[in-house]
């Protein structure tokens, strides 16, 4: 399958941004890659957070994600007119709950979804397209529920949110030693955030609207633009090398030869991992103003983006 | 003359102000029927709106705008419970104090404190299965002034069933209005409203996502007993 001819279909709002607007070919003697289904569609990071919140800075990207999944739908019911599979992931960080807002020690998944009706449309959608869902660092409580998992495996392509990557300093590792201790520090600095800020704008010196806490952008201008290598490799270099080594080394998964991460919100693939003997993805995100995400059939593969 | 003016003014403005604070704010609001009636063309739900009745099958923002400025007693809202009838909040707890529930939670409870007593109302995100509906009930869908009615020949999945009789004449992609009318549950004054679009085999529904604001009401209690109806006028006009 294609991904121009047979995912997009014409569909303006769906641009390939990786590999300068082409899919990539997935090299024959690799093929086929899917084993249980024919097109795989993996999302990224959204961080859907409580909606009036100014730490939420998905949505202004939810309406983009409501066509987004109603174009999903179509093309699910489609294929299946034809016996064929499209299988959609979730690659974890769907809500945001370990990054908690200013109004209160955190949100649950129940509380961010009910907060606006296109929220709960979302979720509802992604349901009927029988979204499958990883869980990420800031949304790890969601580990409990049984429709979550940490990775998955779908033919020769290994799936997971990409956290495992990180040190505890860098607060993002859940799995890691003094993680807990980190998210505490996190918290306060946060809460002092919001102190200094309610001061700002009590002053006029900043208008509310422009009231986010440091690092969390409102996601008001989408971007769609491709970010160099030069960049990925100085910022999260260490993730691809963590996940290059696992493929080399992992005995149980040598028939892996495409790992798709997400988690730090930077599109990235690399096609000639370990001499040419995998490849990297990495999926970007669907928030603070990006939309990408990754289509893999048996033949090609791309990084594309969904535009407002 | 100018000093006169803005004595008059600031009159008219002291007046004008006094006015506002003393008139008395409709605690209980009425919901938007324009609204109501393009969402539920069900005769017998749109005959109890009008009758300032609130009762199972209707659209939970009815529920939210009624009670929207109600500030006169305890009103909890979405809270997750699993499942109708249940007034216990769902939560857990992990770590230093973080609580989650899950996702997946799709029934949902509102508690409103009124002067005559608590008035519970339960409502749930909408399937076939959850909705009762089986084989042999009746599908009507409302399309261009006309009622096209056929037996249910079988679900397919809690989102998908398909009826005996072809429809063609239905177009596929559009949103139409159905109702289901219960086989074995005729005692039931009110059918629920559906969302549907039909497939291009003429014979397949499925169900439209939906959001909470859409989510029929299941079930009402008052003063711990069940209700078929819940009378707003009469609570508001007490106020």
């Amino acid at each position: 399958m294609k991904i121009k001819k047979d995912f997009i279909k014409g569909n303006k709002k769906i641009k390939i941004i990786s590999n300068d607007g082409q899919a990539y070919p997935i090299p024959e003697k690799w093929q086929p890659v899917l084993s249980k289904c024919d097109m795989l569609v993996v999302i990224p990071d959204m961080h859907m957070y409580v909606y009036n919140s100014h730490l939420d800075n998905f949505k202004y990207g939810a309406d983009a994600m409501l066509k987004f999944l109603n174009h999903l739908g179509s093309l699910k019911e489609e294929m299946e007119l034809v016996d064929q599979t499209l299988r959609i992931y979730q690659l974890g960080d769907l809500y945001e709950q370990r990054f908690p807002g200013l109004h209160g020690p955190n949100a649950t998944a129940v509380e961010i979804r009910m907060s606006h009706p296109s929220y709960d449309q979302i979720i509802n959608s992604m349901d009927s397209v029988r979204t499958h869902f990883l869980y990420g660092n800031h949304d790890f409580e969601l580990r409990h529920f049984p429709s979550f998992r940490f990775a998955a495996l779908e033919g020769k392509v290994y799936i997971e949110h990409g956290f495992t990557a990180d040190s505890w300093t860098d607060f993002a590792n859940p799995r890691a030693k003094y993680w807990e201790a980190s998210q505490f520090v996190f918290l306060t600095i946060r809460e002092i955030n919001e102190f200094f800020a309610n001061l700002l704008v009590a002053a006029n010196l900043i208008p509310r609207d422009e009231f986010y806490s440091w690092g969390v952008t409102s996601g008001k201008d989408p971007f769609y633009n491709y970010p160099s290598e030069k960049d990925y490799l100085k910022n999260y270099g260490h993730c691809l090398k963590y996940y290059s080594d696992r493929m080399k080394s992992n005995n149980e998964l040598k028939d892996t030869k495409i790992t798709v991460i997400g988690h730090t919100h930077h599109p990235y693939i690399k096609t000639d991992v370990n001499n040419g003997k995998h490849i990297f993805i990495d999926a970007g995100a669907w928030t603070s103003g990006r939309s990408d995400f990754v289509v893999i059939t048996n033949e090609e593969l791309a990084i594309c983006c969904y535009q407002r | 003359m100018k000093k006169t003016k803005i004595r008059i003014i600031s009159l008219l403005v002291v007046i004008t102000l006094l006015q506002i604070g003393c008139t008395p704010y409709p605690v209980i609001q009425e919901p938007d029927t324009q609204r109501f009636n393009q969402t539920v063309h069900s005769t017998s739900l749109r005959d109890s709106l009008a009758e300032g009745k609130l009762t199972a099958g209707m659209p939970y923002f009815v529920v939210s705008k009624l009670f929207e400025n109600w500030t006169d007693g305890i009103k909890e809202v979405q809270i997750p419970v699993a499942t109708l009838g249940s007034k216990q909040r769902l939560v857990e707890e992990e770590g230093w104090s973080r609580n989650y529930v899950d996702p997946n939670i799709k029934v949902f409870l509102d508690k409103y404190e009124t002067p005559k007593g608590n008035l519970y109302i339960w409502y749930e995100r909408p399937n076939f299965y959850t909705m009762d509906v089986s084989w042999k009930d009746t599908l009507c869908v409302f399309y261009n002034d006309s009622v096209y009615c056929s037996v249910i020949n079988y679900l397919n999945k809690s989102t998908l069933l398909t009826i005996k009789d072809s429809l063609p004449q239905l177009p596929a992609d559009t949103d139409l209005y159905g109702e289901i009318r219960y086989k074995d549950h005729q005692w039931r004054e009110v059918t629920y409203w559906y969302s549907l679009q039909i497939l291009s085999n003429a014979k397949t529904f499925k169900l439209v996502d939906t959001n909470y604001e859409l989510y029929p009401i299941e079930f009402l209690e008052f003063n711990n007993e069940p209700i078929s109806s819940f009378k707003w006028r009469e609570v508001s006009n007490e106020n």
